[in-house]
């Protein structure tokens, strides 16, 4: 993921502090230090607003989103309709009844946007059994949405 | 719900889950490299050889039984055993009531009598044994993978087979006797849903498919698949079977999906074959059909063609066979990697005619093309052995 030091260099080169971006956004200054820290990242919309505010495409903030997305959209249950403010929680309980190892590289992948190798290098792991463990994790994560009532 | 819902919702979730993965570190690998199978590098530097004994072997548990009337020898229990390593956990054969120490997977029992099987390991139940009914048969999954090898990077990402068989009867009144291959005609309705022939092709999400099985059903002499269908990204993945109407795959995987039932004067046969090449200069054979004839040559030709063929009729050879064992071949290198590799191996036997196809992944790796020949020639001598004078298509 390139978003922490992508965010950092599009704020230091607008001579911006940590503080002004966060009251920009409206939110903490700590939320962006750890974006630049790579401990968190932003949401899609906020992604889009750090980019409109330094006139920047949000590729420059963040890798393959659309790889990212797309393999989401492998986990979407047809016909679900779940509303977006209780899937983080949902998110949560799944992922905390995964296996650590899945669960690990999933957030690698997925919150942290990192690519298949950077997650093999982390965990010493194959790119291979990296998508072997997203390509279940996702179909797991698909079976657990379907199950979800509205 | 969208995508981009959950993309959002994954920058939200529990701060302590995303420090814990932070936290986390490789494994080192002392102890030597261990497969997605859980075997350790030493071990799996045998699988090579292992998985061409097993193989060997599977077809000999699959046909022994059938010919000696239902007899386990001793033999085949040994090389069981190596089946069952050299396709990392998954059981081959089912000769006997199968229980959580026989094939060394866990197993879990539903209330109704079921056996649901995890067959490696990974949480996910892969295996249905159907119990209760007066006689069932068996589905079975097999996965297997690749691992970018030859500059493809992620060939294929996750799965590169599922497969399903169905082929074996087990009576309940005498559960060690089993009528592999050649069905009785006994009604029975097996639940394959949730089987699945799963290809993701060089990685891409949007060529993963999946072809969920309905239920085979064996009724008054006659057997059928009901909900049949496959779906995915592409619209030309889609089939009907209950419309009669078959659909030809454009994607380029390769694996084999085969199930089979005869009796009572049907035979249906559900084949998939797809032997695709990485390299454009190589064309792909690749076919799909689903069969039922009442003609064993126009059975054989139409699986055999490569053309989209559906026949429906009312005749079955009485001594039809048929089976599908799928193998997971694996490769040690010189660096310490494994790479593993999976295929199915297909025979069709009516009256003095037998065909027989390999599909696989002969383009991964050279190792494949200096294993194949003698693959393929150890296969056909055993099947010279079982059924002498057979004429053979390969």
């Amino acid at each position: 993921m390139k978003t922490e030091n992508g965010i950092k260099k599009l704020r230091l080169g607008a001579g911006m502090s940590q503080d002004e971006l966060a009251s920009r956004l409206f939110v903490s200054r700590t939320l962006v230090a750890k974006w630049e820290a790579g401990s968190r990242r932003p949401d899609r919309e906020t992604l889009l607003r750090i980019a409109e505010i330094f006139g920047a495409d949000a590729t420059e903030i963040i890798d393959e989103p659309g790889d990212v997305m797309r393999e989401l959209s492998a986990c979407v249950p047809a016909g679900a309709d779940i509303s977006p403010d209780s899937l983080p929680a949902l998110l949560d309980s799944f992922l905390l009844n995964l296996p650590e190892r899945e669960r690990n590289v999933f957030v690698r992948r997925y919150h942290f946007l990192e690519s298949r190798s950077q997650i093999g290098t982390r965990y010493g792991l194959s790119e291979g059994n990296v998508g072997i463990i997203l390509f279940r994790t996702r179909r797991r994560l698909k079976e657990y949405l379907k199950g979800v009532k509205a | 719900m969208k995508s981009s819902d959950l993309f959002d919702a994954m920058a939200k979730i529990d701060e302590s889950i995303t420090d814990a993965s932070e936290q986390a570190r490789a494994v080192p690998e002392a102890a030597g490299k261990r497969g997605i199978f859980g075997h350790t590098a030493g071990l799996a530097a045998l699988a090579a050889g292992i998985v061409l004994v097993g193989l060997i072997t599977a077809v000999v548990v699959n046909l022994l039984p059938g010919l000696v009337g239902g007899g386990v020898l001793s033999s085949v229990d040994k090389g069981r055993q190596s089946i069952t390593d050299s396709y990392g956990g998954v059981p081959t054969s089912f000769s006997g009531i199968a229980d959580d120490t026989e094939f060394g997977c866990p197993v879990f029992r539903s209330e109704a009598g079921d056996s649901y099987f995890d067959v490696n390991g990974d949480g996910v139940l892969d295996l249905l044994f159907s119990g209760p009914r007066a006689a069932v048969s068996a589905a079975y999954s097999v996965i297997g993978w690749v691992d970018g090898k030859t500059g493809e990077e992620n060939l294929f990402e996750g799965l590169s087979g599922y497969g399903i068989r169905l082929g074996i009867t087990f009576a309940e009144d005498d559960k060690d006797k089993t009528t592999p291959l050649l069905y009785d005609t006994t009604d029975a309705v097996i639940d394959a849903t949730g089987a699945e022939f799963t290809i993701n092709y060089k990685g891409d999400p949007a060529h993963v498919y999946y072809l969920p099985l309905g239920k085979l059903v064996i009724q008054g002499g006659e057997a059928r698949i009901e909900s049949y269908y496959a779906q995915g990204a592409d619209e030309d993945a889609y089939i009907e079977f209950a419309g009669v109407k078959l659909w030809k795959p454009k994607f380029e995987g390769r694996c084999a999906n085969a199930a089979l039932a005869s009796g009572g004067g049907i035979l249906s046969a559900v084949v998939n074959l797809s032997v695709p090449s990485a390299d454009d200069a190589i064309p792909n054979d690749t076919f799909f059909k689903v069969v039922e004839s009442e003609n064993a040559l126009e059975l054989l030709n139409a699986l055999t063609s490569d053309e989209e063929v559906y026949y429906s009729s009312r005749e079955v050879p009485s001594d039809a066979v048929f089976m599908a064992a799928d193998f997971i071949y694996t490769v040690n290198t010189d660096e310490g990697d494994r790479y593993y590799f999976c295929g199915r191996y297909t025979l069709l036997k009516v009256g003095k005619m037998m065909m027989t196809t390999v599909c696989g992944t002969p383009y991964a790796t050279p190792e494949w093309h200096e294993v194949s020949p003698a693959f393929f020639g150890k296969i056909c001598n055993v099947f010279d052995i079982i059924f002498p004078g057979v004429q053979k298509w390969n």
